[in-house]
C-alpha cells in the first residue's frame, strides 16, 4: 500500500509527530510504502536546522531524517507555510534577501499541488493532528 | 432559503472523492488561511471533493464578518467556487446551535448529518480541519 502522511502541528507542541513516525515505522514492517510526508501549517517548523532539543527529548527533525533514509520517502514542507514561519532553504533565502537559510535537505519547499496530489495517488491519507 | 440534501432524497452528489470537514472556529490566526489554501489547491489540482462545515466549523459562515486586522473569511470563502470548489455544505443540525441566525449564503448547502454519514462512508478519503 501506498501512503502519504499528512502533519499539521509543530513538533513540540503535540504527540502526533511521534505518533506518525511510529505508524511509519510500522506501515513499512507490513510491507507499506510511504510515498511522502507532508509538513503544514505549524508542523514545517520540523525541518528548522537550528533546533536543539534538549537532551531528554525526542530529536524529532533527526527521527524523521533517519525515516527518510530508511524508507525513501520524501520529507516535503508547504513553501508558503514555511517561508511565513522564517523556513528558507537556500534558494527562498536569496529569494528573501536572507542572510541565512534554515531548511536542508532531504527537507524540500514545495508547493500544496504536493500535498494535493496524494488525494488520488496515494492509496491512503494519513492525517495527524 | 437552503434546502437540505438528506441522504433519502436526489439532490446533491452520491458520492465525493476526499471530504473536507471544517470542525474548528474561523480567525484561528494563520491557520484559517492555510485551510482555505489547502481546499483550493484541492480543486486547481482537479481533486473530486466537498467542504462540510461542522460544529464550530459553522462560525466560518456568520454573517456580518469584520476582523480589525485581517480580510473577512467569509469574504474569502466566496472565492472557493471560482477556484472550482462548488460542491460547499454545513451541517443543518448544528446551524442554531454554533450561529443563532439563518445562513443567507447561496453558495453553501445545508446537509443533514444522515448525508454526511453517507458521504463519509463512501468518501476516499477524509481530510479533518
Amino acid at each position: 500500500m501506498n501512503i502519504q502522511l499528512n502533519l499539521y502541528q509543530a513538533p513540540w507542541h503535540h504527540v502526533s509527530h511521534r505518533d506518525a513516525l511510529a505508524f511509519a515505522r510500522a506501515s513499512l514492517v507490513r510491507g507499506d510504502r510511504i510515498e511522502r510526508v507532508f509538513f503544514f501549517m505549524d508542523a514545517v517548523y520540523v525541518g528548522l536546522t537550528s533546533q536543539s532539543p534538549a537532551s531528554d527529548e525526542t530529536a524529532l527533525r533527526q527521527a524523521w531524517l533517519e525515516l527518510a533514509a530508511e524508507s525513501g520517502c520524501e520529507l516535503l514542507l508547504c513553501i508558503a507555510a514555511s517561508a511565513n514561519r522564517g523556513l528558507l532553504n537556500d534558494t527562498e533565502a536569496e529569494r528573501y534577501q536572507s542572510p541565512i537559510s534554515t531548511v536542508a535537505e532531504p527537507f524540500q519547499l514545495v508547493g500544496l499541488g504536493q500535498w494535493a496530489l496524494g488525494y488520488g495517488e496515494a492509496d491512503k491519507v494519513v492525517s495527524f493532528r | 432559503m437552503n434546502t437540505t440534501v438528506n441522504a433519502s432524497t436526489e439532490q446533491g452528489s452520491d458520492h465525493f472523492d476526499t471530504l473536507v470537514l471544517i470542525t474548528r472556529p474561523p480567525y484561528q490566526g494563520r491557520r484559517s488561511e492555510e485551510i482555505l489554501e489547502a481546499v483550493m489547491s484541492l480543486a486547481l489540482f482537479d481533486r473530486d471533493h466537498a467542504v462540510v462545515f461542522f460544529d464550530q466549523g459553522l462560525g466560518w459562515l456568520a454573517d456580518g464578518q469584520a476582523p480589525g486586522d485581517s480580510k473577512s473569511l467569509n469574504k474569502q470563502l466566496s472565492a472557493l467556487p471560482m477556484y472550482g470548489s462548488e460542491a460547499l455544505f454545513y451541517c443543518a443540525s448544528h446551524q442554531h446551535r454554533v450561529l443563532g441566525q439563518t445562513i443567507a449564503r447561496d453558495d453553501v448547502q445545508a446537509c443533514s448529518l444522515a448525508q454526511l454519514a453517507h458521504w463519509l462512508r463512501q468518501a476516499r478519503y477524509v481530510e479533518v480541519f
